[in-house]
């Protein structure tokens, strides 16, 4: 019984193993979209994209960032 | 050593699958300062396990049951993209090594020491404060499980 059970933990081990290794090496826009895809406007806050500033550019370079300003309510609040 | 492979040679695969799932830890513990002394934390929190595994002898049953949830874990982790459940993955297939239910338990609870998530947790108290108690956590599960008394029933 034992041995069915750890037999079957390393064909559980193969298939994380593969599973994990597929996710990776797939190409994949994900991290990307989940910026775009932060709300500009819901239920009681709007939000307006910011460009970024020269440090700003200097700093994230060639890095993906969304600068926003959003109002709830009546506070401000910038991300 | 040959051995020692052939038992726990599935063990070690599911701590080497975490460990590489968990690998953004290293990047966490360098450069967030709430994760400070994250590293030295997890190397004390280390200890009990290299001092088992030193004496392969005294390794007589490892947890099937830790062995199983860490691969649930790493596995769904990765499908919801949560880093937690892959520390937690980690900890659990390490824990597997502890030769009681209760230092495994003990064990467990203590890996929040190392883990980014003890930071979000104490994100109010002062950066020292939250190292320091990282630290002790770590320093406190370390004494208390290499100096238990190891059941009889384990060494033989």
């Amino acid at each position: 019984m034992k041995k069915l059970v750890r037999r079957s933990l390393w064909c559980g081990l193969g298939i994380a193993l593969i599973y994990c290794l597929a996710l990776d090496l797939m190409p994949s826009s994900k991290k990307e979209t989940r910026l775009t895809k932060l709300p500009l406007q819901g239920i009681g806050f709007t939000g307006q994209d910011l460009p970024l500033n020269a440090a700003e550019q200097n700093v994230f370079q060639r890095a993906t960032v969304v600068k926003r300003i959003y109002l709830c309510g009546k506070i401000v609040s910038y991300c | 050593m040959k051995l020692m492979l052939k038992s726990v040679g599935l063990e070690l695969g599911v701590v080497a699958l975490c460990a590489w799932q968990s690998a953004s830890l290293l990047t966490a513990w360098r450069h967030s300062p709430f994760d400070r002394m994250c590293w030295l934390s997890f190397l004390i929190w280390l200890l009990p396990v290299a001092v088992y595994l030193a004496s392969p002898s005294r390794i007589k049953n490892t947890s099937m049951a830790n062995t199983v949830l860490a691969l649930s874990f790493v596995i769904s982790g990765k499908i919801f993209d949560f880093n937690i459940l892959m520390h937690i993955a980690m900890a659990l297939s390490l824990s597997t090594f502890l030769p009681t239910k209760k230092c495994r338990v003990i064990w467990l609870v203590a890996a929040l020491a190392w883990m980014p998530l003890l930071g979000w947790l104490a994100r109010d108290l002062p950066m020292n404060a939250v190292a320091g108690l990282r630290l002790f956590i770590a320093s406190a599960a370390a004494v208390l499980l290499i100096y238990q008394p190891i059941p009889k029933a384990q060494l033989e």
